[in-house]
């Protein structure tokens, strides 16, 4: 038996072959006491890990549960009949994720002030690691979905106090938390990092340049010892962004300009980006929204028919209004809870997470081969926003990993 | 009325806003998940505070479980990735039975460290063991524990983990490789009784 068929040395020690393998196995075995050894290696194995013993919780935990729990409202979709599911989507569809936006616009300016301004980002999670602003994250507490806007500010972070960071940092990687989680995450643009910090620098850069509509956005960064996909290890930067249609589509364009011939779509892995919030360092900045450009008076002016070169550089603004709406993470929250509920209740008007866009950057002087190992972006429906990630790998051999 | 009947009972009252029902699918389910998130995690306070986690993540999905597999079912898969995310390892948490007020309490019990009955020679090679697994990469462990310490097959396993049947193979099988040489010791004071070719189980 070759080294590659030991592994089926396991799968006979569980009963798991068919029986001509199974058959195999066992002449292998007869002929091969070494083999054979290796096999009575396994089982002793097997059975001291089954033998451990299984000792009940040492506390009760449904009190603490239940008391977290009541700390704060919960709303579930369960709650509420498929009519007023699609009437309550029908009201915040288009407004929740507006709302995401400008409370991240919230969030970083209350940040900003803790932790400094300018570019330089503000840890709200540090997998224990010493941070710039003493923010640190705690166990998540229960979703918070309250859509009007008044309980909404209230639920906004209070000025740092005693004891106030921590709580601080606890509701902060919550909504980062959500954005992550959001299904309305559609995209992922895969970069390999190359050149150390290069092409996290450039995309950090473009996404500072690039007007958008929801300025605000994350830059989580991963620890190389910390591994959310095997495909991907030696750690990344992962930028989160809100973008429309129109907005995703200018800024794919704008990609694919930087780092030319790179670009590769593929599918999303939830399950590996709803661990970022959890295992990264997060730093929030404000971009350059799209109400800062300003238009000159007179003459009609001639549109560019390009849209990747509508790079407008404008001094990002370091707060945004709160007046806007005064709207919470959480409302985009409810957006997600209730486009599930319309999942299970019908196929309209809900979209799965579907296309990724990969795309590499390249090593100073080197080739680079574009990869397209992802389907063309199907036809879908139109939707006001959704959260767009730049996963920037600092694993040259990730490429075609899918996170 | 079936477990299965009685927990989406319970369920139902959870989205209804009655938060004290799912105190009782707590009660019901933490001792059976507890021994599994303690070799997880490889310490009894980190298990604690991960499967209080679990629980508060299961109930903000809640909205997601549509009672295709059981509710212990759905809880166990929680709780193994969020062990397998890491993220215990470093963040700091709420203490468990910290009271409202903010008071620490005691820390959480390890039975190891109380119960006389346990002969000496036992507690240190349940020791061994557990370092043992703890040193292994966490995929790894967690393939080890659900399969000999848990019993899983191996499609139960990839589904918990949303991995194929054969990463589960080749992972068991190294995770085994590495036990065996990390438990030598163990496994030859055993030798007698693992003389001959085992018979799979």
């Amino acid at each position: 038996m070759n080294p590659e068929e030991e592994v089926f040395l396991s799968a006979y020690l569980d009963d798991a072959l068919d029986p001509e393998r199974r058959r195999r196995v066992e002449s292998s075995l007869e002929s091969d006491p070494r083999l054979a050894e290796h096999l009575r290696g396994l089982t002793a194995v097997r059975d001291l890990v089954a033998g451990l013993p299984r000792p009940s919780s040492p506390t009760d935990l449904s009190a603490s549960v239940v008391a977290r729990l009541q700390e704060r409202p919960v709303l579930l979709p369960g709650r509420f009949g498929p009519g007023a599911a699609r009437r309550m989507l029908a009201v915040l569809s288009t407004a929740a994720l507006l709302l995401v936006a400008v409370t991240l616009a919230l969030v970083a300016s209350r940040v900003l002030r803790l932790g400094g301004a300018g570019r330089a980002p503000v840890e709200v999670a540090a997998s224990g690691q010493p941070t710039p602003a003493p923010v640190v994250a705690q166990t998540p507490a229960t979703t918070v979905a309250e859509p009007a806007s008044k309980d909404v500010v209230a639920a906004l972070p209070s000025p740092p106090g005693p004891d106030a960071a921590e709580r601080l940092g606890d509701a902060e990687i919550e909504k980062v938390r959500r954005i992550l989680d959001s299904p309305s995450l559609r995209k992922v643009f895969l970069l390999a990092d190359v050149a150390p910090g290069e092409t996290s620098r450039r995309v950090g850069d473009l996404l500072d340049q690039t007007p958008r509509k929801y300025a605000t956005y994350l830059c989580i960064t991963v620890d190389p010892e910390i591994t959310v996909d095997p495909k991907h290890p030696g750690g990344a930067s992962v930028y989160a962004v809100v973008m429309d249609d129109q907005e995703l589509d200018r800024f794919r364009v704008t990609l694919r300009d930087a780092f030319p011939g790179k670009l590769v779509e593929t599918d999303p892995n939830p399950a590996a980006v709803t661990q970022l919030a959890d295992v990264g360092k997060v730093g929030i900045f404000t971009g350059t929204p799209v109400a800062d450009v300003r238009v000159p008076e007179g003459p009609p002016l001639s549109l560019r028919s390009e849209p990747s070169k509508a790079i407008i550089p404008v001094k990002p603004r370091a707060n945004r209004s709160s007046s806007t709406t005064g709207a919470d993470l959480a409302s985009g929250e409810v957006d997600a809870e209730l486009a599930a509920t319309l999942a299970g209740l019908s196929s309209e008007g809900v979209e799965t997470p579907s296309v990724v866009v990969h795309a590499e950057a390249s090593a100073p002087g080197g080739t680079t081969h574009p990869q397209f190992v992802g389907p063309p972006a199907p036809p879908r429906h139109r939707r006001p926003a959704s959260v767009v990630l730049v996963w920037v790998s600092h694993s040259p051999g990730s490429r075609t990993a899918n996170p | 009325m079936s477990g299965i009947t009685d927990d989406l009972d319970l369920i139902h009252a959870c989205r209804s806003g009655k938060t004290e029902a799912y105190g009782e699918l707590v009660r019901r389910y933490q001792d059976r998940l507890y021994p599994t998130v303690l070799r997880l995690t490889g310490c009894a306070e980190d298990a604690q505070d991960l499967l209080q986690e679990a629980f508060l993540r299961a109930y903000e999905k809640l909205s997601r479980f549509h009672g295709d597999s059981s509710f212990y079912t759905w809880i166990y898969r929680i709780a193994v990735n969020l062990a397998l995310s890491g993220r215990r390892r470093k963040r700091p948490v709420v203490r468990l039975d910290e009271g409202r007020r903010g008071e620490p309490a005691e820390p959480p019990v390890d039975p190891r460290e109380t119960d006389p009955s346990l002969p000496l020679e036992r507690l240190e090679r349940e020791r061994i063991i557990q370092d043992a697994l703890n040193a292994l990469a966490p995929d790894h462990r967690a393939v080890v524990v659900m399969k000999e310490y848990d019993g899983l097959r191996y499609e139960e396993i990839g589904a918990v983990l949303g991995v194929p049947v054969g990463t589960v193979r080749s992972r068991l099988h190294r995770a085994r490789c590495e036990l065996r040489e990390k438990l030598r010791v163990l496994i030859d004071e055993e030798e007698p009784a693992h003389q001959g070719v085992p018979e799979p189980t």
